[in-house]
Parts: structure tokens; C-alpha cells; sequence
């Protein structure tokens, strides 16, 4: 049957092989030769490249010189034309021309899988259309993997995706925001939007979302770095006025003594803080003042919890996305501290989108920044007081 | 993105409403690209792998919703599954051995670059990209053989797209080394092949 196939490419499909050979690779894209496929049967084994061997190489020889016209076809399969060296499809794998020796071979394999004839291979396939068409046209759902239709739905899909991702993380971020804003502010002595705002942070504290941020922020502090002893003290002040009026986490040991000592006595801790959060407020007033970078940095120094004076870090990425946020992410915080948070709503509002949808970058380059930033304050501030 | 296209996805439509022509045509203008993108997968079976993707193709026709290039990917995943499923059956054997005998035969070094591909076999030729590691050897048939683009490649792949692109540039330059260096053969086997 080799032998009757060989002899069978010998007549017509043997010259055209020979055609195609002699122009090959360079001028044919594969799939334009639409000659007639490999031959499909049951014979088919190394001895067929013996086969095909010997019957080129003579039939090339006397071929090239009639070939310079695209291999021709079955009278029913369409024409096709010459194309250029390189398929047009490749140009994005960025083929050097040594490269191009392997697509031409490539090429070839195609164009002499195309040279036989596969009729029996055609028979078997339209009888199986034939007897799927016989079941009858059942009501055949589409799926997901049968749908190749050409990019339109793709392009939805990529959005939709995108979309539920940036939604997600500023969901995320609003979750932080509201763990930062409880602590952010903190200070008995206040004015009212201060105290209004306190009023809603220690309802937000509670807030379902804000445990998930919250709890990372705390487990994250306690290996924090601590430095500057006067922004922890004051951390520490605003967790024990939270205990002490009653609403916020209560001040772990550690944290109660160092209060303590800082302030000379348990029972000088009360005045202590009154006084060193009324210093705190003003100076971080000033600094909200003083831009929008200071403002996350105000939000980094007042942050949450009694471990947030440690964690400027994590605090700071957290309240500063946090302060930025306030407006849509915290609803009741916005309403009731006009001047404050708008301020900060505002100064933010330019950084939103690139907060939402950078947040994890934004989270980082908050942190040199809120550190710096923070020692800044603390520094310049604080420090005549502690000292 | 190949030169049919637009003709194939008219033959699918039509077949898809019962047309037995148009399937025909359409067997026509892909069935070359799945046995080269099988022929380097499975070997020598590609032929059986591909007549149970077209009973495959032949029965599913009416779940497909696409153009031309659409139904080429299409195809080409179900030839897919159906070659790694014969993978599977045959556990793992080897696809070069019954080629490897006729790497003997490369030929020459000082042959033209063109004669060189013309001596090739396809047998030879899918030999190479046998050595190819699988991924890569998919790739490259793919989008050379039949023709798929690279979001259609690693769809039908299942992969990323900058992964089918890595891949594909990974087999193609290895392929053109092997061609390289695969030319140095001994003169006997040239004599092989101008003898026969």
C-alpha cells in the first residue's frame, strides 16, 4: 500500500510536491497550499519517510524550473497566494533571520502534510458530520470552552475582571481606613468636629470590616521598631483614653506601664496624657496644614491601637489610605467632621484613584514617607516635651 | 490572521446548518494544520488522534460559536485532548523512536539551506521538533503549523500569553540550532539519500 501510494504521488500530487519543495519554505505559507493532505492510514511508519526521500529529490530536480507559480490545488479547494518569508503572525515572537531557517522549517513540514491526498481520513469525518446530523438538531448549549467568538467578549471579561479587582482592594483599603480613623483622632481636649469625629471612629472601630486590617496591624506591631519613645507614649495616651472612655481595645501591660513610667505614677497617667494629647493635636493641626503627604503622616502619628506608636509602617500605609478615603469609604466619619476631613478628603481626593488602584504600592512608599515623616513631626514637636 | 479565514468560517456556518459541502471544505482547510500540530505531539498515531477529534468536532459542530480562526483554535484544543488522552492510554511512549532511524539521513552541511529542507522529510522534520521539549514543540506548532495567533495558542494551551510567546521564540531558536547543527552529518548518509 506504500508502494501504491508512492506511486500514486508519483503522477500529479508528486509533482506538485516537487513544486512546492522547489519554492518552499520561503515563499509558501502552509496553509495557503491547501493541496491535498497526507494520506491517512493504517501503514503509516518510518518506512513512509523512504518514501518520501528518493521521490522528491529526482522529482525536485527537474521541478523547480516549473514551478514558479503557487503549488496547485484540488480544482475545489481554493487557490492560494504567495507570501512572504515570514508568516505574518510571528512578528511578536521577534525571530532573527537565523530563527527563520527553523519557520521555514516548520513551514515545510505543513506543506507536505498538505501534499497527499486524505480521503479516506475526509470520508470517516463526513460521515460522522452526517450521523451527528442524523441525531437530529438537539438543543446543543454552547460552553465556555466552545466559544471562540473574536474578542469583544474577551475585552468584557478582562474589564469585569479588573473591575471586581480594583473594587476589591479599595474595599480593602476602606476596611483599613476605618480601623485608622478611631485612632487618628483621638483627644479629649478637641474641638467639636474632633470630638464628633471621636464619637464615630469609636463606632467604627467596631466596624466589621476593620478587624481583618486591624488585627494585622496589631499582631505586626509588636516586633515593631520603637525609637521614638515620645510618639509611642502618645499612642500610648490615646489607647488609654480609649479604655478609658470606655471604647476602645484595653491597654495590654506592656504598653499600661510604659505609660506609667512615662508618666510618673498610674495615677498621674490621666492628667499625663490630657496634657500630652492637647500638644499632640496642635502640632499635628499644623501639619495637616501643611500639605497632603503631612496630612498621612498626621494620620501615621495619631495611628490606632496601643502597639500603633511602634508600627508607623503599617499605620501609616493604612492611615493614609485611610485619611485619603474617608469621604466614600467612611460615610458617618465625612458627615459629621466637615472642616478636618474634607480637608484631608480633598487634599487626598487627587490620590484616590491612584490609591485604589495601586493600593499595595501606595502602602509602600507611604511608609518611608510616614516614617520620615513621622520622626519629622514627633521630632520638630514633640520632642521639647518628652525631653 | 491566516489566508482562509474568512472562507472557513463561512464553510462552518453552513455546515453548522447541515450543509455536508461546506463541512467537507472545512475539513479541508484544517485538517492539514491538526495532523502537522499532531505529528509533533503524538508521531506516528496523529492520524487516528485526528479522525477521533473530527468524530469529536463532527458531533460538538453545533455548540461552536466563532469565526474562522475561532473554529481553527477550536479544533485544535479537541485534537489536543484527544492526543493527550492517547498519551495517556500509551503511558508515556516514546514518540521519536520509530523516527530516530531516519535522522540518518539529514543531510549534509555543505548543502544549500534550501536543499537541506527539501531532502528533510516531514518524518525528519517532525523528528526535530520532537526533541523540542513539549511545551515548546506545542507552541511552535501551533502557531507555525496551524496557524493560530498567540492569545488563540495559549488558549488552546492553557497557558499565558507571554508564557506561549517564551515558548514559542524558546523552540523556534532551538529548532533553527538543531537545523544547525544537525547538518553535520556524515557523508554517508547524503549517499543514502542521492542513492534511493
Amino acid at each position: 500500500m506504500n508502494g501504491s501510494g508512492g506511486s500514486r504521488r508519483g503522477h500529479g500530487s508528486d509533482g506538485r510536491h516537487g513544486d512546492s519543495q522547489g519554492r518552499a519554505m520561503p515563499s509558501g505559507r502552509a496553509e495557503s497550499e491547501m493541496g491535498e493532505p497526507r494520506h491517512g492510514g493504517a501503514g503509516q511508519d518510518g518506512r513512509h519517510a523512504l518514501n518520501d526521500a528518493p521521490a522528491p529529490d529526482p522529482a525536485a530536480a527537474p521541478a523547480p524550473a516549473d514551478a514558479p507559480d503557487p503549488a496547485p490545488a484540488p480544482a475545489d479547494a481554493p487557490d492560494p497566494a504567495p507570501e512572504t518569508r515570514t508568516p505574518p503572525g510571528l512578528p511578536d515572537v521577534g525571530l532573527t533571520a537565523a530563527d527563520a531557517s527553523s519557520v521555514d522549517l516548520l513551514l515545510a513540514v505543513a506543506v507536505r502534510v498538505r501534499a497527499e491526498v486524505d480521503s479516506a481520513g475526509e470520508a470517516r469525518a463526513l460521515a460522522a458530520f452526517r450521523a451527528a446530523r442524523e441525531q437530529g438538531p438537539r438543543a446543543a448549549r454552547t460552553r465556555r470552552r466552545d466559544d471562540w467568538r473574536p474578542n469583544p467578549r474577551r475585552r468584557v471579561q478582562r474589564s469585569v475582571r479588573t473591575t471586581l479587582a480594583v473594587l476589591l482592594s479599595s474595599l480593602t483599603l476602606g476596611g483599613v481606613a476605618f480601623a485608622a480613623i478611631g485612632s487618628a483622632t483621638r483627644d479629649d481636649d478637641a474641638g467639636p468636629g474632633r470630638g464628633e469625629r471621636d464619637g464615630r471612629t469609636g463606632t467604627s472601630r467596631g466596624a466589621p470590616a476593620a478587624p481583618g486590617p486591624s488585627g494585622t496591624q496589631g499582631a505586626g506591631s509588636t516586633t515593631g521598631d520603637r525609637p521614638a519613645s515620645a510618639r509611642d507614649t502618645e499612642a500610648h495616651c490615646r489607647a488609654y483614653e480609649e479604655k478609658a472612655e470606655g471604647r476602645g481595645r484595653a491597654l495590654d501591660a506592656t504598653a499600661w506601664r510604659r505609660l506609667a513610667d512615662a508618666a510618673g505614677g498610674t495615677q498621674k497617667v490621666a492628667a499625663y496624657c490630657a496634657a500630652r494629647l492637647g500638644d499632640a493635636d496642635d502640632a499635628g493641626d499644623r501639619e495637616q496644614g501643611a500639605g497632603e503627604s503631612a496630612g498621612k503622616q498626621d494620620g501615621t502619628v495619631r495611628s490606632t491601637g496601643p502597639d500603633a506608636g511602634r508600627r508607623p509602617d503599617g499605620a501609616g500605609a493604612a492611615a493614609g489610605s485611610a485619611t485619603g478615603k474617608p469621604d466614600w469609604a467612611g460615610e458617618p466619619t465625612a458627615q459629621g467632621t466637615p472642616d478636618q476631613t474634607d480637608r484631608q478628603g480633598r487634599t487626598d481626593q487627587g490620590d484616590q484613584a491612584d490609591q485604589g488602584s495601586r493600593a499595595d504600592q501606595g502602602g509602600r512608599a507611604e511608609q518611608p514617607k510616614g516614617a520620615d515623616g513621622s520622626g519629622r513631626v514627633d521630632g520638630a514637636d514633640r520632642t521639647p516635651d518628652t525631653k | 490572521m491566516q489566508a482562509f479565514d474568512g472562507e472557513l468560517g463561512v464553510a462552518v456556518a453552513r455546515a453548522q446548518e447541515g450543509d455536508e459541502a461546506a463541512f467537507a471544505v472545512a475539513y479541508r482547510l484544517v485538517q492539514p494544520g491538526l495532523l502537522g500540530y499532531l505529528r509533533g505531539i503524538v508521531g506516528d498515531d496523529a492520524e487516528d488522534v485526528a479522525s477521533d477529534a473530527w468524530l469529536e468536532i463532527a458531533r460538538d459542530l453545533g455548540r461552536f460559536k466563532g469565526d474562522g480562526a475561532g473554529f481553527r483554535g477550536w479544533t485544535a484544543t479537541i485534537a489536543r485532548h484527544r492526543a493527550l488522552d492517547h498519551l495517556r492510554r500509551q503511558k508515556v511512549r516514546p514518540r521519536a523512536t520509530a523516527l530516530e532511524n531516519d535522522l540518518l539521513e539529514l543531510p549534509g552541511v555543505h548543502d544549500t539551506h534550501d536543499q537541506a529542507l527539501e531532502s528533510l522529510s516531514t518524518t525528519q522534520a517532525l523528528a526535530l521538533v520532537a526533541r523540542l521539549p513539549r511545551d515548546q514543540a506545542e507552541a511552535v506548532l501551533l502557531r507555525v503549523v496551524v496557524g493560530l495567533d498567540g492569545p488563540a495558542a495559549a488558549r488552546v494551551l492553557g497557558k499565558r500569553p507571554g508564557a506561549v510567546r517564551t515558548a514559542t521564540h524558546r523552540g523556534l531558536k532551538r529548532l533553527a540550532q538543531l537545523l544547525r547543527t544537525e547538518g553535520v552529518t556524515e557523508d554517508g548518509a547524503r549517499t543514502l539519500g542521492e542513492s534511493g
